[in-house]
């Protein structure tokens, strides 16, 4: 299993767009890909338990990614984030 | 290949419904057709209408018909047609269950029936947080 600290920095936090945007890339690998957000764990596949999450601006998430593409998962899940979702330039 | 889905709602609710989910995704993952009932819509017309669409919809892997209040027109409308195999109809539709549904769009009906009424259902929160001072209404 491969984990990762990630910290939430754009200015809606995981709101439903983000959310939407995680689920489209995580069903692309096989791996179990979950965020922990202050213990809570939420599958990354699905966009209700990551809005549970209920993470705003500022929240330090934990990503992580268990399975044969873990590496690539995480990767690519921690650039989305850090690329504040493509949503402010 | 994926289901058909059916919004019949009062009104334009289905099709704003729609309209937040698309431009949460980006796009609708799985075809969708909306049918907004208005207090002047005969019923007999609105049946006839949903007949086409649900033909219009199945592909072979059936008919999601999704209304917003059960008991009322939009629900019974749709209740006409739950003696068919291929059709299964939820009623309270809200924006979570529309997102929770174009989350699994390869998954089949009974699938994504049951994804339907948990993504519903697990929408309706009462949202509690640490209260302001500044914010406290006297």
């Amino acid at each position: 299993m491969k984990e990762k600290k990630v910290i939430i920095s754009n200015k809606l936090g995981l709101h439903a767009r983000a959310a939407a945007k995680i689920v489209t890339l995580t069903n692309k690998f096989q791996s179990i890909i979950e965020i922990v957000n202050n213990g809570k764990k939420a599958d990354a596949k699905s966009i209700m338990k990551i809005l549970m999450l209920a993470a705003p601006k500022g929240t330090e998430v934990t990503i992580t990614a268990s399975g044969k593409d873990e590496i690539a998962a995480i990767k690519s899940l921690e650039k989305l984030i850090e690329a504040k979702f493509d949503e402010e330039s | 290949m994926t289901i058909g889905l059916l919004l019949i709602t009062h009104n334009d609710i289905g099709a704003q419904l729609l309209l937040a989910a698309k431009s949460t995704y980006g796009s609708i993952p799985i075809r969708t057709e909306v049918l907004s009932i208005d207090h002047y819509d005969q019923p007999s017309d609105l049946t006839k209408l949903t007949k086409q669409y649900i033909k219009l919809l199945d592909q072979g892997n059936g008919v999601l018909i999704l209304t917003d209040m059960f008991g009322s027109t939009p629900s019974n409308i749709g209740k006409e047609f739950s003696h068919l195999k291929s059709v299964n109809i939820v009623s309270g539709i809200n924006l979570s269950m529309l997102l929770h549904i174009f989350n699994y769009p390869k998954f089949n009906l009974k699938e994504l029936t049951a994804k339907a009424i948990e993504g519903g259902k697990n929408g309706v929160i009462q949202i509690k947080n640490e209260r302001k001072k500044s914010n406290n209404i006297k």
